[in-house]
């Protein structure tokens, strides 16, 4: 019975500090005057930008590759993935590193924003713009407060293109 | 067993896997070899060793089983008995036997008590000196008589030790085993009747006794002589009985397991369940022929599956791919868990340049702590010195992981040997090179790929005896293993003088495959590759040994991911040989740095042969073939790195430029770059871990500045290269 009682109390002190119980916390970042949100648990660290080693024939969003405390680390422009024009980098611009099916990888973000709760229930589908507008890389939007956040399906995003192309480089 | 046992036991299994090899090694020479005593001498102190350990550890199959083989080969050593083909072969068999007890031990698997206690009777036999000569067939009833006519006497022992048993580190379980050693062992029976209430109990104090009976051909002297260590204080009564030892012949090797033993044992465990076809052919149903060609007809799962439209051939390509991975995985998880032993010299080594290096570094920081300018040529020594300590150490912990691959070749012997009697073919097997050395994880991951290679031979490749001799060949087939050192890598060719691989068959079969059409025109090259697709087989007649089609894609699959390649030569009639060629270490080259523009590359070094500066005139343009360079009267393809990698570069005039000239697979090329930076050693970091394979590059390295610099793979940057002429052409 007492862990019931502890169980309550944690989860009224979780919801009196904002806490979300059953939904999820979310990295917030922008691009353009757009706010993108991680789950977090797939966040690694978040890092300055540095110089990156440019890789020969591959996609213009593979910026380059990294030395991160000896692993090589794949950087991905989130901008030109995403088909938006390229902007001079700046102080804010930060490297977010998450971890995708094992794999280590680093996005270009025009700045870092905030840690975000979202209950479930403020988390819906994305919508259907029909072919104009591809939303496979994205998990739903969520709304905290009146803030509306794209939610990004990391897998979708970073798989999808660039393992396949692994196992098209595999094939030849 | 307790936990703490555990790392001595893995310890243990480890050893038993080193003997055994030895053991096995030593027999195989032994049957060319029969007067040889030091190698009897070697193979009885491993096997020696074997029951010594098995004993202490309480795996007291193993060591019962041991035990008959040493008696055996102790005869085999004084002379008493002679080598014959026959014992070879039933050692070789008991050391198989033995093999699996081991296993059995190890992972708690059920035995085939049945085969264990077969070869056991069989060796009893061999090891009786009035026995039958050896070589007729042992007769299990017989050696069975022979064992207990020899238990003359049985005496009954009452034993209580003395209190300090445990206190002095003694084990009673010990003096039984070797009262098991000495003869039969029964009615042990342990008196409990002393013991006290747990909490008045001192576990460090033996409040037990026992009573047992032995059956036993030695004197009353040497059953004594068992408790010599334990006789003070002890109470010890030993009583002969007379007029039992004669009647109980019938009893034979079933009961010389002490009943102490039944726990560690698995005794009395179910036979393995059978598949259908070999129960059928057991009962007479069906014939071997006719179950193989049913066989023959099975199809996979997934052929089936696109056969009735259920899924496409994509769908079953991808959940065969996810298939290989888990397996991949599965297998890299097994890899990992090893050990590996190494020269105490190395180690030695490795610890004095490790002090030195400890030296240099107090050095450094003692005059860090006060530099002045003028100390700068001491800084600089210091420095290189540091240096040379580091560049020692690299090359020393390297050769901690390198081992000569002499022992991935050590169980083909064997496996050609009963490979040749199973397929009734005289084969000889021919090693080379056994002392390259290679990575320990490289060693171990081509076993499989390897073993494949030799059964394919042995099986498909060469003829049999009656085919040889009418082709006008000797009867003996030949399989050669062969490594070596070529460039940068590895090679391992294994070859044999059998018929070759048949070029229209295997076109037939690719057709009715659907892997190929008809009308395709293909170079010989891509037709042997062709086997290498997986359930792909020529042969008429699948047999236990190979045929399946399953593997020849596993070899190519594994080879692969080690970063190697195999390639095929075959002359119909004359034979085959299939070349492994592999990285020769996974992690650190010899690389040149270069500079493309603001670009950095690194070339392995063993690819390049010169580098030049050429003059006006010694490039020539062949029209729509692109460039070529007159090195001393050859022409050699002209590459410009910056063309292929689509990379801004600084100089675009030849004659401004440097060309390496680079060696691939045989295949000279000139490839142009900006400038020459350097030469280094460069841990090779993976690509792939995170990211994925890019053409024309081998793999990525940390450069001195902290960045990363990719590591140039000349073969890819040669196709690239091709495919771009290709089109443009």
């Amino acid at each position: 019975m007492a862990t019931v009682t502890v169980e309550t109390a944690t989860k009224e002190l979780h919801q009196q500090i904002g806490l979300t119980t059953d939904g999820s916390q979310f990295l917030t970042f922008n691009l353009g005057d757009e706010l993108y949100g991680v789950d977090i648990l797939r966040v690694q660290e978040i890092k300055g930008y540095t110089v990156v080693t440019k890789i020969p024939n591959t996609p213009s969003h593979i910026k380059g590759v990294l030395n991160l405390r000896g692993t090589i680390v794949p950087i991905v422009e989130l901008r030109t993935k995403f088909g938006m024009p390229t902007i001079d980098y700046t102080a804010f611009t930060v490297i977010i590193v998450v971890v995708v099916r094992d794999k280590v990888m680093g996005l270009v973000v025009d700045s870092v924003s905030d840690v975000l709760n979202i209950e479930k229930k403020d988390m819906q589908q994305s919508p259907q713009f029909g072919a104009s507008v591809d939303v496979s890389f994205l998990n739903g939007i969520g709304k905290s407060g009146d803030k509306l956040v794209a939610l990004l399906d990391m897998d979708g995003l970073l798989c999808e293109g660039d393992l396949q192309e692994a196992a098209a480089g595999a094939a030849v | 067993m307790s936990n703490d046992f555990a790392q001595f036991q893995d310890a243990f299994f480890e050893e038993a896997a080193e003997h055994l090899a030895v053991v096995e090694e030593g027999l195989l020479e032994l049957e060319q070899h029969p007067e040889d005593r030091d190698l009897l001498n070697k193979i009885f102190r491993s096997a020696h060793s074997i029951k010594g350990a098995s004993g202490m550890f309480g795996f007291s199959a193993v060591a019962q089983f041991t035990h008959k083989m040493e008696t055996l080969l102790d005869l085999l050593r004084n002379g008493q008995k002679v080598v014959t083909p026959q014992i070879a072969d039933l050692l070789l068999k008991s050391t198989d036997c033995l093999k699996t007890l081991i296993d059995a031990a190890k992972t708690g698997a059920s035995v085939d008590n049945e085969t264990v206690q077969r070869l056991a009777a069989e060796l009893a036999a061999a090891s009786a000196l009035n026995a039958p000569p050896a070589g007729q067939s042992a007769d299990p009833a017989k050696a069975a008589a022979v064992m207990s006519i020899d238990h003359a006497h049985v005496y009954t022992i009452h034993w209580t030790p003395p209190e300090w048993l445990f206190q002095r580190g003694l084990d009673p379980l010990q003096i039984f085993k070797e009262l098991g050693a000495l003869g039969t062992l029964s009615e042990v029976k342990v008196d409990d009747s002393r013991l006290p209430d747990v909490a008045d109990m001192d576990p460090e104090r033996c409040y037990l006794s026992w009573s047992m009976r032995v059956r036993t051909g030695k004197d009353r002297q040497v059953v004594e002589a068992v408790f010599e260590f334990v006789r003070e204080d002890s109470v010890l009564t030993i009583e002969e009985v007379r007029g039992e030892a004669s009647g109980v012949k019938g009893e034979g090797h079933r009961s010389s397991a002490p009943p102490y033993a039944s726990p560690l044992t698995s005794e009395g465990s179910e036979d393995e369940p059978k598949p259908l076809g070999e129960i059928l052919v057991e009962s007479g149903v069906v014939s071997r022929e006719a179950l193989d060609g049913a066989l023959a007809q099975q199809k996979r799962v997934g052929e089936i599956l696109i056969e009735q439209h259920a899924a496409s051939p994509q769908q079953v390509e991808q959940a065969l791919q996810k298939q290989r991975k888990m397996e991949a995985a599965a297998q890299s998880k097994k890899t990992d868990t090893a050990s590996i032993r190494v020269d105490t010299d190395k180690i030695d080594k490795l610890i004095n340049l490790v002090g030195e290096l400890v030296i240099t570094q107090s050095m450094l920081s003692d005059l860090g702590a006060r530099f002045e300018m003028s100390q700068m040529p001491v800084l600089l020594e210091r420095v290189a010195q540091l240096e040379r300590n580091t560049r020692e150490i690299q090359e020393r912990v390297m050769s901690i992981r390198m081992l000569p691959i002499g022992t991935a070749f050590a169980r083909f012997p064997r496996l050609v040997r009963d490979l040749s009697a199973k397929a009734g073919k005289k084969i000889q097997l021919v090693l080379s090179g056994e002392e390259t050395e290679l990575d320990k994880t490289v060693i171990e991951s081509i076993n499989d790929p390897l073993t494949h290679l030799v059964r394919n031979s042995a099986d498909h490749g060469l003829e049999a005896p009656e085919e040889r001799l009418d082709n006008n060949k000797p009867e003996l087939g030949t399989i050669r293993l062969n490594a070596f050192h070529a460039g940068g890598s590895i090679c391992i060719t294994v070859e044999d003088d059998g018929r070759g691989l048949n070029r229209n068959k295997i076109l037939a079969k690719a057709i009715k495959q659907g892997l190929i059409s008809e009308n395709d025109k293909l170079p010989d090259d891509q037709i042997w590759s062709l086997i290498f697709k997986p359930g792909f087989s020529t042969a008429e007649k699948i047999t236990d040994i190979s045929g399946r089609g399953v593997g020849m894609d596993v070899v190519k699959r594994n080879i692969e991911t080690l970063g190697g390649t195999v390639s095929i030569k075959t002359t119909e009639g004359r034979g085959t040989v299939f070349t492994l060629k592999l990285p020769l270490t996974l992690a650190i080259i010899e690389g040149m740095t270069i500079r493309v523009g603001q670009e950095t590359y690194i070339v392995p070094l063993l690819s390049i042969l010169e580098s030049i500066q050429p003059k006006a005139g010694m490039i020539k343009t062949v029209v729509e073939k692109g460039e070529l360079i007159n090195v001393r009267g050859t022409y050699l393809p002209v590459v410009r790195m910056y063309e292929v990698f689509s990379l801004q570069p600084e100089i675009t005039d030849p004659t401004q430029a440097i060309l390496l000239i680079l060696e691939t697979e045989g295949e000279q090329v000139a490839v142009m770059v900006d400038e020459i930076l350097g030469q280094q050693q460069v841990v090779i970091k993976s690509m792939e871990q995170n990211f994925r394979k890019v053409e024309g590059i081998a793999g990525a390295t940390i450069l001195g500045d902290g960045t990363v610099g990719f590591i140039l793979d000349v073969r890819g940057l040669l196709q690239i290269a091709r495919q771009a002429t290709q089109v443009a052409a």
